[in-house]
């Protein structure tokens, strides 16, 4: 895996956020500044409340921020207008949520395809889409399944591959592997570091999972809405024999197949 | 940054109509309460247009016609100064297609004397053929006959003034009534028919005999205080008319409506009109509550999908379209459900009516027949379903705003 800095993608300065519950303010951030470098896995890590979900919703152009300046892919998000935020996560955020985060009614093909419709693909090129990416997460043979007829590991891999199918610079994750069980989360943060291997795609996730913080090149520590601990270069290349993936050497498809061959509910 | 966002009306059309399908029972109930609320609506819709129609028609058929016309300041008068002297430049325009019948009356106040008894009376000659093309009156003979053309000391009275002289069929009748120049003068008439048709102005009142002897009678020759017409629709009554306020001289003659010859019924109807618009109004907002409540649940229910929507790059206006999308399925098959249910039931009720003969006297005092037979209008309709989905159209928008302005990063973190 190639860990070379190449050049900042996601610059924070001074970034400021509080929250209020009437006239009680609660800080999120604190004059946060870090970088995050293109094609970069890292982790937001911290207890709850530490200000990860925030700083991640800022970068995600879904919340504004108080003071500071972020700028995502040389543009200052904090200065767009609501479309301009909309255009951008779609054309260059992919989202993984923590939870329940498809669309009920659409079928995981549909839920995949969807994004990319959303993006001006036709039918017939987001379906295809759709199940390549599904087929890259291992559920080619699931597509038709709705979110209600698959397990939860099931669900945060076609939100993977949605996240994955708009083809964004960035894949911004929250908390994926909270409502999963050891095994599955293990698999999903496997998953997780091979696609980042094959796609180039800069991976940011806040989580405080020791597995996931072991699948990082990049870990951040936050507590009380401040940067604490950051390992730029500390971390060496992740392993993904720790996490009981033994299939390095597999392409793709074949090593998705591998991971979950055997418990396909997970 | 190019705005590429862009997903067809069919596409967001089936996201509704799955999202509506999601939770059948809660959809399921909505819909049976629109279309309850709706298919009762048209039913009260028709009764009230079925008895509202009878009542108009039975109102004009009976007496009135749909337009009268008198010389200027008759209908005020009252007076035999105040006929028209030379008819027949009116009746040339009788051409018209709208009217499908004609007559020419004389009306004036008189005295029916029967031995020592005697009554008030409204004196109305008429042409015993040409009425019958304009007036169901012929029809409402309790006992005898209608005029007979050729027999010139024919007499009908009403019922009540009948009564109260102690007149029966054949009874010799002396009428009294005051010519144009003031003289009193009386004559002989034979009781050939009593009229029953439960209006009062008839019933009370009325003696009917041929024009031809009122002319000579009250030495009238040729003239005639009242020319009245019938359309072929009660909707035509206005067109013709704004035609004849054109053609003849307002200086001269008075063309009133059917409306305006009794203010009473017209009134009346009028009400009734604006209490079925209170109806509509109430049963309207009923099924807008019951959109709004359903709309807001599932706003509710789906807050965290939407946010993630909204996260993932759909836009607040494409969250609007698609839960207005989902009321606008609802309120349309609701409402063409309701109204075909409603109209079912009104096709079925049509030959039959409701009877409600139990209260027929009440009713004839309104010009109603005691069996009600419900009408489905075009009008009704438009107003109905119109109405509704206007009224549900707006109970849709507020969730469909609401949604599309839902807080993302607290809707996402909803469990």
């Amino acid at each position: 895996m190639d860990t070379t800095i190449t050049q900042s993608i996601i610059s924070v300065r001074d970034l400021s956020k509080c929250y209020w519950i009437g006239k009680v303010p609660f800080p999120a951030l604190n004059r946060v500044n870090l970088e995050i470098y293109d094609n970069d896995f890292t982790v937001l890590a911290g207890r709850s409340g530490s200000g990860k979900s925030t700083l991640l919703n800022i970068v995600g152009a879904l919340e504004s921020a108080d003071t500071g300046e972020v700028v995502v892919d040389n543009q200052n998000i904090l200065q767009m207008s609501a479309d301009q935020r909309t255009q951008f996560r779609l054309q260059t955020i992919g989202f993984v949520f923590q939870a329940y985060n498809l669309i009920q009614v659409l079928t995981a093909q549909e839920n995949v395809a969807y994004v990319c419709r959303l993006q001006g693909k036709s039918k017939l090129e987001s379906l295809e889409i759709a199940a390549h990416w599904l087929d890259a997460v291992g559920l080619g043979e699931l597509g038709s399944r709705r979110p209600n007829q698959l397990s939860g590991g099931q669900q945060q891999r076609v939100a993977v591959a949605r996240a994955l199918a708009t083809n964004p610079k960035i894949v911004l994750a929250d908390e994926p592997t909270a409502n999963l069980d050891t095994v599955t989360a293990q698999k999903l943060v496997c998953l997780l570091q091979k696609l980042h291997d094959d796609f180039n795609t800069t991976f940011l996730i806040s989580s405080h999972d020791p597995d996931v913080k072991n699948a990082s090149s990049r870990l951040i520590k936050l507590s009380d809405g401040h940067v604490i601990k950051r390992w730029d270069e500390a971390l060496p290349p992740a392993d993904p024999t720790q996490l009981s993936c033994p299939i390095k050497n597999l392409s793709l498809s074949q090593r998705l197949r591998r991971l979950f061959e055997g418990n396909p509910a997970q | 940054m190019a705005d590429t966002a862009r997903l067809g009306i069919g596409y967001y059309l089936r996201l509704s109509l799955r999202n509506l399908l999601r939770n059948p029972r809660r959809t399921g109930i909505t819909l049976i309460t629109m279309v309850f609320g709706i298919s009762t609506l048209t039913l009260l819709g028709a009764l009230n247009d079925g008895w509202l129609n009878q009542m108009k028609t039975n109102f004009i058929l009976s007496f009135t016609g749909h337009i009268q016309i008198h010389s200027q300041g008759f209908e005020a008068s009252q007076s035999l100064q105040d006929s028209i002297s030379e008819p027949d430049e009116i009746l040339r325009y009788t051409d018209y297609a709208e009217i499908i019948g004609w007559t020419l009356r004389i009306r004036t106040s008189g005295l029916a004397s029967l031995g020592g008894s005697s009554a008030g009376v409204q004196i109305m000659a008429t042409d015993p053929e040409q009425e019958t093309w304009v007036t169901s009156i012929h029809e409402n003979i309790s006992a005898g006959r209608w005029l007979s053309p050729g027999m010139a000391d024919d007499l009908l009275l009403g019922r009540n003034v009948a009564q109260s002289i102690g007149a029966k069929l054949g009874d010799k009748i002396i009428l009294m009534a005051q010519r144009a120049n003031g003289e009193m003068v009386s004559e002989v008439f034979y009781l050939r028919g009593v009229l029953a048709t439960g209006a009062p102005q008839i019933d009370r009142t009325l003696a009917v005999i041929p024009l031809h002897t009122a002319q000579h009678w009250l030495a009238l020759q040729n003239s005639v205080t009242d020319i009245v017409l019938r359309t072929e629709h009660h909707d035509d009554t206005d067109a013709l008319h704004r035609l004849l306020v054109q053609h003849l001289s307002t200086d001269r003659y008075e063309i009133l409506r059917w409306e305006e010859l009794d203010p009473m019924v017209s009134q009346w109807l009028n009400f009734s009109d604006a209490y079925g618009l209170v109806v509509i109004f109430v049963v309207i907002l009923l099924v807008l509550t019951e959109i709004l409540n359903t709309m807001l649940i599932a706003l509710h229910d789906r807050q965290k999908e939407l946010g993630i929507m909204v996260a993932i790059g759909t836009k607040k206006s494409q969250i609007f379209l698609m839960m207005m999308l989902e009321a606008v399925i609802l309120i349309l098959l609701g409402s063409l459900l309701g109204y075909l249910s409603g109209g079912l039931i009104v096709y079925f009720l049509g030959d039959q009516g409701i009877d409600l003969s139990h209260f027929s006297n009440a009713f004839q005092f309104f010009y109603m027949d005691p069996v009600i037979q419900p009408l489905l209008t075009q009008d009704s309709a438009i107003r109905i379903l119109g109405t509704t989905f206007v009224a549900a159209l707006i109970a849709g928008i507020y969730p469909a705003w609401k949604a599309a302005q839902l807080p993302v990063t607290q809707s996402i973190r909803i469990q």
